[in-house]
């Protein structure tokens, strides 16, 4: 399957939406746009209802993300589907994500 | 097997069945939902009547049926936990323990008149189950394993450690796929990410991987299989890739390594809290699952699930532990220490040795006498076992007193993991009991009482142990009425024991308590009660080489703080010559030794020496005189070695310091009767006996004579 990856951020504030394979060459656009999120400080929501298969490097990111973000701040991931949380066991992250 | 060793298994797996019952019915009371304390007096009768039935005590395999029935329909939910059926279930508790022990003494018939009458009981309750049966459909029980468990036990289960070269991902491999492959030949039941090398997400190379993993994985495959998944890495250095065979950790699929782990480190390897609100909770004053609970971090499924778990590998651990006679323990302790002594002996002759013969045999000698040591540290250790049974046998007392008495009594057990030398489980058992009783009898007022001045209507009594300093604590404290100094002094001063205008600090006044007879006069409920046998109390802890005090708060509540050594029967010990005899000083009670200079003594009238100590100066205690020993003619000059009896510092006299070794003490009672001021024997390594020194014995022998005048100085 073709690497099909976009993070949109067309919809309203503090929504990130991913879609496609999220795999090593779409790190940079990933990590860039997560940054700039995490100088604003607020809340994030990222809806993952078209994400296909999600890889350890782009994993890495999220845990990094959600475990940096300040007291009082909180990323909430929305539209799971069963085969990115089976990903997410298998790396052993999926309470940590699930939670909250 | 013997059909008497057979019997012998029996009564000790009954008692300790009978003792998880009582415990468990007990936790019903307060907790009746607890499916999982259900399940394990539904597991104890079943024990019961299978082992009773093997052995052919048939009524009370019958009888233990009847009752694994009722706990049957408790465990379907067809039957709730009210107060009244526990209470039902503990008279068949005390009934089968009594046939039990009857049965254990040689007297199988006696006490089985009381079973047909409590059956018909049984039967009324499980009839009356069957009325509210109808219309109820029945739950179906769950064991509440969690899904990685659920297999059959057979299979290997295998620790793998991951742990990549942080490039890892520019060579096009991703770990994801590994864990894959694994997942298709075993089965993964948990995985722990480490985040440790995890940098802040603003300073992190998103291309380099941080995560490290350890896996435990269950499979019928063999070794091999499983490490040609890591084929093409492991052939990287710069990747650590371990894999560790642990089935010897499991058994019937249970983690034992669980037993006893903390609920905390459970929680957090399961990745249900961080370390963090685990630290967090550990300051509060509470049990850590309840704390997590109240702040939302976890919730009571999530929890119900892990102590399920952890009672279940601790049930799997319990049946895999061996059952051994003391006496064997006992004769094994001896043939150590003979062991030891014989090796003491071997290491003095070889000093002797002309130095060729000594650089040939090298450091064998010392890893020989290493050895010997470590086996008499493990021997030792077997004879340790945890305080948590005597305190439970408390709960039941006091829940029966509580009731006797019309007071609401709640018992708080802490540190029951605390270890202790089996003769001093034995032997602590009654002055407990005596404590106890008080507390519950005279401490705690009656609800009303206990409304009027302001306190919740359920008394409080806290059991706690712990080891400090080379001791082990045993606290008891009530939020009772508390002891009345200003009543204890008066009848100190009828008693004679204290002048009119004397006005002994609390602590001195609670001492009087231990004096026997003191308050077993007719005035025992001015001072509420407490001191009726406190002397014997004492006198067994002092017995075991302990100490007991008293703090108490008029309209708070007292507090009993029993101090024991950690064990009986091994000290390090300061061996000293005073004339020709030696004996041993238990290096606990040391403090510093100086030289005994003229200078530094005084003579204080009617009270015998003192000696310089720093700034202050302490009772000197001669031991020749004391023990009345004839004194060498020597040219060396005397020595005081500084010791603590907890009650004070003391000098004691001695002519010389010769060497510091771990004794095993030999109890010199069964030869000679007990003598003040000696805890007991020990054998030095030529062979020849030492007598070892009770500090606090010989504080009791100096100061004997004047005790009253001296518990108010």
């Amino acid at each position: 399957m073709a690497d099909t990856y976009s993070p949109s951020q067309e919809q309203a504030e503090g929504i990130i939406k991913l879609s496609g394979e999220i795999g090593v060459h779409h790190l940079d656009d990933l990590y860039e746009c997560l940054k700039d999120r995490f100088v604003l400080e607020q809340d994030l929501t990222i809806d993952c209802q078209e994400v296909a298969q999600m890889d350890t490097a782009a994993i890495q990111i999220l845990i990094a993300f959600k475990k940096s973000l300040t007291k009082g701040h909180k990323l909430t991931i929305k539209n799971i589907s069963p085969a990115l949380e089976k990903v997410w066991e298998i790396i052993g992250v999926k309470q940590m994500f699930l939670k909250e | 097997m013997e059909q008497d060793e057979l019997l012998q298994i029996y009564f000790s797996e009954a008692e300790e069945l009978l003792q998880t019952m009582e415990h468990s019915l007990m936790t019903l009371e307060s907790d009746p939902q607890n499916q999982s304390v259900i399940n394990e007096v539904f597991r104890a009768m079943h024990t019961m009547k299978s082992s009773s039935a093997m052995l052919g005590f048939t009524q009370l395999s019958e009888h233990t049926h009847l009752l694994e029935n009722l706990m049957e329909r408790i465990r379907s939910k067809q039957l709730s936990i009210t107060q009244n059926l526990v209470s039902f279930l503990l008279e068949n508790h005390d009934l089968i323990k009594s046939a039990v022990e009857s049965a254990a003494q040689g007297k199988p018939d006696v006490g089985l008149d009381a079973f047909p009458a409590m059956a018909e009981k049984v039967k009324r309750f499980l009839g009356l189950a069957a009325e509210q049966e109808e219309g109820r459909v029945t739950a179906p029980i769950t064991t509440g394993m969690s899904g990685g468990q659920k297999e059959s036990s057979k299979g290997s289960y295998y620790e793998i450690n991951m742990r990549f070269r942080k490039d890892i991902f520019q060579t096009g491999q991703d770990p994801l796929m590994l864990l894959y492959e694994l997942g298709d030949l075993a089965e993964i039941i948990s995985v722990e990410t480490d985040l440790s090398s995890l940098p802040p997400f603003m300073e992190m190379d998103p291309f380099q991987l941080y995560l490290a993993w350890r896996l435990l994985i269950k499979t019928d495959r063999p070794l091999s299989t499983i490490e040609k998944v890591f084929v093409f890495v492991q052939e990287d250095e710069l990747n650590q890739i371990s894999i560790r065979d642990v089935s010897s950790h499991f058994r019937d699929g249970v983690d034992t390594r669980m037993a006893n782990k903390p609920l905390g480190e459970i929680l957090i390897d399961q990745k249900l809290v961080s370390e963090q609100e685990i630290q967090e909770v550990l300051t509060q004053q509470k049990k850590v699952g309840e704390a997590l609970l109240e702040k939302g971090k976890i919730s009571p499924a999530e929890l119900n699930n892990i102590v399920d778990l952890q009672e279940k590998s601790r049930a799997v651990l319990r049946k895999s532990t061996v059952r051994v006679d003391t006496d064997k323990l006992d004769q094994l302790a001896n043939m150590v220490e003979e062991m030891t002594i014989q090796l003491a002996r071997i290491s003095a002759i070889l000093g002797d040795l002309p130095p060729d013969v000594t650089r040939k045999l090298g450091s064998e000698p010392d890893s020989l006498n290493r050895i010997g040591r470590e086996v008499q540290e493990q021997v030792m250790r077997l004879r340790m076992f945890p305080i948590e049974g005597t305190f439970q046998r408390f709960q039941r007392m006091a829940r029966d007193l509580a009731r006797e008495q019309h007071k609401q009594i709640k018992i708080i057990l802490g540190g029951g993991e605390t270890e202790l030398d089996k003769d001093v489980i034995e032997h602590i058992n009654d002055p407990l009991t005596h404590i106890i009783r008080n507390c519950i009898g005279h401490g705690i007022e009656v609800p009303d009482e206990r409304k009027q001045s302001g306190k919740s209507p359920e008394g409080i009594i806290n059991l706690n142990a712990y080891q400090q300093e080379g001791k082990i604590y045993i606290k008891i404290s009530d939020d009772g009425r508390g002891i009345d100094a200003e009543a204890v002094r008066q009848k100190a001063i009828e008693r004679g024991l204290i002048k009119e205008n004397d006005q002994p600090l609390p602590e001195e006044i609670y001492k009087f308590l231990f004096i026997p007879g003191f308050s077993t006069a007719k005035k025992v409920s001015s001072i509420s009660g407490r001191g009726v046998g406190m002397d014997v109390v004492q006198n067994n802890i002092q017995q075991l080489g302990g100490t007991i005090d008293i703090f108490s708060e008029k309209g708070k509540g007292t507090t009993f703080v029993i101090k024991l050594p950690l064990t009986l029967a091994v000290i390090d010990g300061m061996y000293v010559g005073v004339g020709a005899d030696i004996f041993v000083i238990p290096l606990l009670t040391v403090l510093s030794t100086a030289k005994l200079e003229k200078g530094n003594l005084k003579t204080i009238e009617g009270k015998g020496e003192v000696v310089r100590l720093g700034d202050s100066y302490v009772p000197l205690i001669h031991l020749d005189r004391l023990l009345g020993i004839e004194r060498r003619q020597t040219d060396t000059e005397p020595l005081v070695v500084f010791v603590s009896s907890e009650k004070r510092i003391l000098g004691l006299g001695v002519d010389e310091i010769l060497d510091h070794q771990q004794v095993v003490i030999k109890n010199l009672e069964k030869n000679f009767r007990r003598i003040s001021g000696i805890a007991g024997g020990a054998i030095m390594p030529d062979g020849s006996v030492a007598l070892v020194l009770d500090v606090y014995g010989l504080d009791h022998l100096f100061f004997g004579r004047n005790r009253v005048h001296e518990l108010v100085h």
